[in-house]
Formats: structure tokens, sequence, C-alpha cells
């Protein structure tokens, strides 16, 4: 079984670590604003780490016109190939999260591939907010419980 | 230049302009942090014969904005009723202005009707903020980035400010308290609030390197048990802790033991931790009170204020502090100093001084009317208006010189952990501790995270980032002489 991002929002302190460590890992400078990972932050001050789900049914996948966007067989991520990308932008449109976007500076589309299957900001959180766990059936995925007392609306 | 943008914001509100300055390089180059440049803009401004009052300098260091431990702090420079003040503050704002291509901002003259100044990227416009004005952070807050741009850093000030209270501060990121007075010559200035947004990049010298020494210096505060105490949720302290701080010479250290050591308050349902930008202790903490009529949020304030209120008026109920601390932070003053006023208040209407206020129930210790006059100071009502004139002027009103020294006294040092007054002498060994600490600080680096920082660790940093650096050896000197800035310029702070 592959191993998923698992975000537990109420335990993210909104230090940007996560978005810090992905973007010197993709550009070699900080600029959280071009990492594939963002940290939302809500009008109660509260904050959570927002990413690609590479989701069962990725809807990127399904509108990319030239396949540029293709599931890893290896490590399960969907992961974008750059050189196929043509820069249209209807993944990110589709994307249910907003996590794909357009880097202008680099002229590429910005999306998770999982590190190759050992994502940085996993390894980075120092909350606890980002884990990289092989799902179980008996994991409580209740998001919404637990995000409850923490969040009012999205800033 | 790796590191800095080399542009400065200046801004006029008098006659409305906003322009790039370019940062000259000669400015930068020796290593200038956050403290040296904000001093250095203002000497240059004052031999320009700019005149000092409705002044304001926001200055990053070399490292704000960078993926470091705790690399988020920006210096803020003015001119208090003593005289020139500089402080630092913490949050996401400083990087965000990093981010939007400008190193800092120079805020001069007084706008004719409230203003704001909104910085998306490489443009900035002063807007209206009539809307805002008159109301307290939070709301300011959201009016401000929703009008602005979503997620963005922001420096505002509430209604004490507006209203000219002695010790308003301005509030970074709705949580971060600027010393007392910044807030003041903001409102003088009729500057609501800076909110900026930056979507830009950092480039370093050495990428690589660099991530190597961030990954270190978190690796190194993870290991640290005060920094882990000081982000738990279980507001507790460890005896190893403990002897772990006695060899520590930094006061505010000491001072934060005391917040950690708070017991859980019984109605405290949700405890959730608040962290500024790239910072892995989290040390502010969201605090959710459930009792029998209501729910209520509130923020546990910065570490080295924790127990003002307690020192100088006696409270020792927790909840009464979290709610004074809340209303210091709605209204936008300095903890410290609101508590002397508060205490002060108390002392003398016990001695019957304070009968022509009309004001009833006011004893010393007596939590309620505690929060009632935190209240009645951020909005200047009764014997509020009084108390926000700051603890000197009415003792000098009041003759009562001797109380006032007495509450002074007992919440001194709590004043902003980057008051290096603050700071004890000691032996060699510490004063190298002390001078680490200062150039660490004028880097662009919370106190509370310069622990993960050696000598050699900051100099290997400096070097990823410039691709040079100073000499180990000469960290010493160099922070030596950010400690006799601060120490010269922070005796204007009023408390």
């Amino acid at each position: 079984m592959f191993r998923q991002i698992v975000i537990r929002p109420e335990a993210c302190i909104g230090c940007k670590s996560c978005a810090l460590v992905c973007s010197m890992n993709r550009t070699g400078t900080i600029s959280p604003e071009n990492a594939a990972v963002t940290v939302c932050f809500l009008k109660n001050g509260a904050a959570m780490p927002m990413m690609c789900m590479h989701c069962e049914e990725p809807a990127c996948m399904e509108v990319c016109p030239t396949g540029a966007i293709q599931r890893d067989a290896q490590t399960g991520a969907v992961v974008l190939n750059t050189e196929m990308c043509i820069g249209c932008g209807q993944c990110a449109l589709r994307c249910p999260f907003g996590r794909i976007h357009w880097d202008a500076r680099r002229a590429v589309m910005v999306k998770c591939d999982l590190c190759g299957g050992h994502p940085k900001c996993a390894d980075i959180c120092p909350a606890g907010a980002i884990d990289f766990l092989e799902l179980q059936k008996e994991m409580d995925f209740s998001v919404i419980s637990r995000i409850g007392p923490k969040t009012e609306e999205v800033e | 230049m790796y590191g800095w943008n080399n542009v400065l914001l200046r801004v006029n509100l008098t006659d409305k302009t906003v322009r790039k300055q370019a940062l000259p390089h000669e400015l930068l180059r020796n290593y200038a942090g956050q403290f040296t440049l904000a001093a250095r803009c203002w000497t240059r401004l004052n031999e320009a014969g700019a005149p000092e009052e409705n002044r304001i300098v926001i200055m990053t260091g070399p490292m704000t904005g960078m993926m470091g431990e705790g690399t988020n702090r920006y210096a803020l420079a003015y001119q208090g009723r003593n005289g020139f003040c500089t402080g630092s503050c913490g949050g996401r704002f400083g990087a965000e202005l990093k981010l939007a291509g400008y190193d800092g901002v120079i805020v001069e003259g007084r706008a004719e009707a409230p203003v704001y100044l909104c910085i998306r990227d490489g443009a900035a416009q002063l807007r209206d903020a009539s809307a805002v004005w008159d109301q307290n952070v939070d709301d300011t807050v959201c009016t401000l980035t929703a009008a602005c741009a979503p997620g963005a850093g922001t420096l505002c000030i509430g209604q004490a400010a507006e209203q000219q209270c002695a010790f308003a501060a301005a509030v970074g990121d709705r949580l971060y308290l600027s010393p007392g007075g910044f807030g003041t010559v903001m409102g003088a200035m009729r500057l609501k609030g800076v909110v900026v947004r930056g979507s830009g990049a950092i480039s370093v010298a050495n990428p690589e390197e660099y991530l190597a020494c961030a990954l270190e210096s978190r690796r190194r505060v993870s290991e640290d048990p005060f920094a882990v105490c000081l982000g738990s949720n279980e507001f507790q302290v460890t005896a190893d802790v403990l002897r772990n701080l006695q060899k520590r010479p930094y006061a505010g250290y000491r001072h934060a033991v005391r917040q950690i050591d708070w017991r859980k308050p019984a109605a405290c349902t949700t405890v959730v931790r608040r962290a500024c930008y790239s910072c892995t202790v989290g040390c502010r903490k969201c605090v959710r009170m459930t009792d029998d009529t209501q729910v209520r949020t509130l923020e546990t304030p910065a570490p080295e204020v924790a127990e003002v209120f307690e020192r100088a008026c006696g409270v020792t109920t927790l909840e009464a502090q979290l709610d004074a601390f809340e209303l210091c932070r709605q209204y936008g003053m300095d903890p410290a100093a609101c508590s002397c006023a508060v205490g002060l208040v108390m002392r003398l209407a016990d001695a019957g001084l304070l009968a022509s206020y009309g004001e009833e129930g006011i004893t010393f210790g007596n939590p309620n009317a505690m929060v009632r006059l935190v209240s009645l100071i951020g909005q200047q009502r009764g014997v509020g208006a009084l108390a926000a004139r700051g603890v000197r002027v009415m003792a000098e009103q009041l003759n009562a010189a001797e109380t006032a020294t007495q509450i002074c006294a007992a919440v001194e040092g709590r004043c902003g952990i980057a008051s290096v007054a603050a700071l004890r002498k000691g032996s060699k060994e510490e004063e190298q501790q002390l001078a680490l600490l200062a150039f660490a600080q004028d880097c662009g680096i919370c106190p509370y995270t310069a622990v993960a920082y050696t000598e050699y660790l900051l100099c290997r940093t400096l070097r990823a980032v410039f691709g040079q650096a100073p000499e180990t050896r000469e960290i010493g000197r160099l922070g030596a002489a950010v400690r006799q800035i601060l120490e010269n310029q922070t005796k204007g702070v009023e408390s």
C-alpha cells in the first residue's frame, strides 16, 4: 500500500516551515509563495497547511490536455511532467484544494510530487501537522470534527 | 546582494507620496543588522534636517524572512517621550516585507485623515482608513487584510494609540506587541496600519549549505529543554529546565518561566499553539475557555510579560490576567506599562486620592477592578484618561512618586525582551553569551530561539547566505557594539 500525506490541521502552529523547505528544495530560494504546500491563515489566527492530496481520481489528471500529469507507479504520487506541460492552467482550475498554481518567475506549474517518495514537509513539520503514513481503515478521518473548534472562516 | 533587496520604502504622509529608495551597499556591508541599520537611517535623516517627531523606521535584519530557526524579527525605531527608541517585534510581517521586495520602511509626516499603507509586492499605496479608525485590533486586521491581501502580514494600532495613550503599542499580526510608545507615534501620524503581502523570493549564495545550516538550527532548538518547555501545552516547568535556566544570563528567560508554569486553567478546553514565521517553538497559545455561560477564546501574552499584572496589581486569578492581556492586545497597549498604570491607580484609590473620579470598588488585588481599569485606559474614560498618560505623569500630578517607583520596580525588566537594559552584567562567559545573543537579534533572530545558534553556526549560516561572514572571534566585538547601541537607545522607552 502507498503511503499518503495526512494533514492534522488542529496541530498546525503556522510557522510555514513546510512551505519554506519546499521552496528551498524546488527553487533553491526562499519563497513560500512558490512552494507546492501553502499555509492558510484563518480569521481567528489559526493556520493549516494545504497541499495536493494525490486524489484517488485526480481531476487534474483527467483534464490535462497533454497527459503531463500522471500517477507515479512507485510512489503513488500524482506527478507533473514539466517538459510536457504547456501551462494552460486547466489543472489549477479543476483542483478541489486549489493547490496547483502557476509560478510566473520560472514559468512552470507548481504541484506537489511527494519529493520522490520522501516528502520534506512531513520531515520538517515541528508540530506533527503533516504526516506521511500508510493509511489504515481504523484511522480517524473526521477532519471536520477535529478542526471544528479551531476554525471559523478562511481569510 | 544576497539576503537583501537593497530597497527602502519612503512614505511621506503629509504630501501623500510613496517612493522607493536604494539602500546603499556601503550601509549593508560590515554585516549591519536590523538595529544598527535602523539607527543609521535615523541618524542620516537627522543629519538631513528632517524633524524627529512623526517618523517611524521599520527595518528587517539580514536573516529576516529566511528559513533558519526564529528568523522573523524586525526592528522598530521611533522617537519616544524620552528620546530615540528601538525595539523589535515578531510574527510574519517582517518576512512578508522582505518577500515583497523591501528591506525597510520609513514613514514620515502626519496625514490629514486616517490612512493605512498597503504594500503588495512592488506596489505600495496609501489608502483611506477612516472606516477602521476607532476599531480594535482584530476588527482592523480583518478589514484591512480583506481589502488589501488575504494572509498578509499586518502591523496596526488600536483605539489606545488613536487617543494618544502614552504607552500605546502597535500590534503585529494580531498577536505580537511592539514596544510601548511606538503605537503612540503611529496614532499621532494618523497611520492606522501597514499591511504587506510578498510573493517574491530571497536568494542565498549557497542554497545547499544554507539548508543544512537551517536544519541544524532547527535540530538544536528541538533538543533544547527550555525551548521545548516554552512550546508545550502543559503549562508546567520541569526541574531540568529550571536548572538549565540558572546558567543563562538573560533575564527574559527567567520571566518566561512564569508563563510556562501557569497551572492549566480549569475552564480551559483547548490550547492551540501559535508560532511566528519560521519558528518551531510556538511560545504563544490560544486558550479556549468554557464556563457555564459562554465560550471565549483568549490569547496568552508574550512569555516575558506573563506575570506583570500579578506583580503590579496583586491579582493572582489567571482568568482575570488573561482578560487584561486580551484587552491590552485589542486596544493596543504595552502590558508592562499598562499594568504599572493600573497598579498605581489601585494603590491611589486605596489611599482615597481618586475619590473625585467617582470610581467605586477599586482596591489593590481586585481582579474585576483590574480588568475594568484596563478597559477604561483603552477607552480613556474616567480615571482611565489619567492613567493613559503614563505612570510618571500620574505620579507627578498626584504626588505619588514613591508608590510609582515601587510598582515600576516590581515589574522592572519585563518591558520587552529586546530591552537589553534588562540584562545584568556577568562573568566573561556570560558576557560572551550576551554578545552572541545581541548579534543574533541584530540579524533578525528571535531571542528565545537564539539558543539554537552557536557562534560557529551563526557564522556558517551568514557565509551560506552572503558568501562571506565575520570570523567567529569577531562576533563578541560585533555583539558588544549592538548591545551598546541598544543600551544607549532603549533608555527612552516609556515604562
